[in-house]
């Protein structure tokens, strides 16, 4: 009985947070979660470094430089840097596989 | 669903009279005309060119015989390159009530816009009359778009849409998306779904093409909001918008102006053949709704985030919101607010159902938000197709 609590505890993840698919490394942000505030994932207390608005990702999994980025159970580019479990995932460390985009400076998570 | 009879045996779901301008230098005078009845009557459509172009003439003869129209003015200059006498035949075969006005010959703009203003009086008389009959579900095409994304897009309303085209398709529907330039990473997904190894092939061709050309460009489809609202690359963007397709199995692969052959699932490649020639594909939302109208649409459904307001002239768009946020803001411009998924309100499949039977409403004649509200958009460019091949079609 107290392993099975146990078991479950271990595996909260935030509900602001979504996994659309069971391969994915990244979580989608269904509702705001500010900078430095601590949220379980896998039943992992961690940080964000910046805020992550709606509709951004933030990493379920340690994802190292260059390994692939998978959402909606696809690969949606590569990891430009070693990514912490629980860090947004966004255009300052995330590259496409096809064609780079026109970024805007100041659009690394504050959302809207 | 009642719908107007045409002489083709299709049906419309309104009753439109259009105003088409067959070179910018007659817009005005276009305009002019259109605006003395309501955006919900008349509509304004046209060309700016003065160049001929086979696809532009190709989709003003699908549009101006479009289901949803019932009679057409054409206003032309005089000198521009647009061949009017085979459109206004191509209306007329249809019978259509139509007419040609040439600013140079009838004497300038207030006397064409009373000549023009005189023959739309006669013509919403003339086309009052048209046979209403039920219309099944069956006989209704609708299209998909999505613009002004964000990372909610592909988490609410594209999925949601996705739900509601596979009711449609499971009711003989046929429904069309598209936007191959959003759809660059999905290529092997499509793949797998297409309903013949050789409309694989086409599939996948399609979006190396789109690759390529965005590629030539520079630039992929992707604005700076979409950066701002989550987005961090074109094959996200992609695997999002790509949700709107739904489970179906894809039936084809259809060009602008294409009518699907039957009910089912179509890819529509925007994206045009050969060298680049006429710059971006579709220089904005708007060019890619009058795409999927060309191609037979009744409705279309517009998946946003950051919050478009567009709506189009022809056939109703349905805005279905994606953000809760944004909903908020815009709630006014939106038919459907998909954001309920986030705040765990709503499901997919209660959203992917109100979007069905939104699309019944509206097919009754309700009007959509953009409608109501007067949007009445349209943009046409210069573009150039090659033919689709059988392999693009379900086998007979």
């Amino acid at each position: 009985m107290m392993d099975e609590k146990k078991q479950d505890r271990s595996k909260i993840t935030d509900s602001r947070l979504l996994l659309l698919d069971e391969t994915d490394n990244v979580l989608g942000v269904a509702r705001p979660i500010g900078a430095g505030e601590a949220f379980p994932i896998d039943g992992h207390y961690v940080r964000l470094d910046r805020p992550a608005g709606i509709g951004f990702k933030v990493a379920r999994q340690t994802i190292p430089a260059g390994q692939k980025v998978l959402k909606y159970g696809a690969c949606i580019g590569l990891a430009t840097q070693d990514i912490d479990v629980g860090q947004l995932v966004h255009v300052h460390n995330l590259k496409s596989n096809y064609l780079p985009n026109t970024v805007v400076a100041g659009t690394e998570g504050e959302g809207s | 669903m009642n719908g107007y009879l045409r002489s083709d045996g299709r049906k419309g779901i309104r009753n439109l009279t259009l105003v088409v301008y067959l070179v910018e230098c007659a817009h005005h005078v276009a305009r002019e005309i259109a605006q003395q009845f309501s955006p919900q009557t008349v509509q304004v459509v046209g060309f700016p060119g003065c160049y001929p172009n086979d696809y532009a003439q190709s989709m003003l003869e699908k549009l101006c015989t479009h289901p949803n129209v019932g009679a057409v003015l054409l206003v032309s200059l005089g000198c521009e390159g647009f061949n009017k006498l085979r459109l206004k035949d191509a209306i007329e075969a249809s019978g259509r009530p139509v007419n040609v006005l040439t600013i140079q010959g009838e004497g300038g703009t207030r006397t064409t816009i009373n000549k023009g203003v005189d023959w739309v009086v006669d013509a919403l008389s003339q086309i009052e009359d048209v046979p209403m009959f039920k219309m099944e579900m069956s006989e209704i095409i609708v299209g998909t778009i999505c613009g002004g994304s964000d990372g909610t897009s592909g988490l609410t309303a594209n999925p949601a849409i996705g739900r509601a085209f596979d009711l449609l398709v499971a009711e003989g529907a046929a429904c069309v998306f598209e936007e191959t330039g959003e759809l660059i990473g999905c290529e092997s997904h499509m793949a797998e779904r297409a309903v013949t190894p050789e409309l694989a092939d086409e599939l996948v061709k399609s979006i190396e093409k789109a690759a390529s050309y965005y590629e030539v460009l520079g630039y992929p489809s992707f604005a700076p909001g979409n950066a701002d609202g989550g987005l961090s690359t074109i094959e996200e963007k992609s695997m999002g918008a790509y949700a709107k397709s739904g489970k179906s199995e894809i039936s084809g692969l259809i060009k602008p102006g294409d009518r699907p052959p039957s009910g089912g699932l179509y890819l529509l490649d925007v994206v045009p053949d050969g060298e680049v020639r006429f710059g971006f594909p579709n220089i904005v939302d708007n060019a890619e709704i009058v795409e999927l109208i060309a191609c037979g649409a009744h409705v279309v459904l517009f998946a946003t985030g950051r919050g478009s307001v567009v709506g189009s002239a022809i056939s109703p768009v349905i805005k279905i919101c994606a953000n809760p946020l944004t909903y908020s803001k815009l709630s006014e411009d939106m038919d459907i607010n998909a954001g309920l998924i986030l705040d765990g309100e709503a499901t997919l499949d209660d959203v992917g159902e109100e979007i069905y039977e939104k699309i019944k409403d509206v097919g009754q004649g309700r009007m959509s938000c953009s409608e109501d509200l007067g949007h009445t958009e349209f943009i046409l460019t210069y573009k150039s197709f090659d033919p689709i091949g059988p392999s693009c079609l379900p086998r007979t």
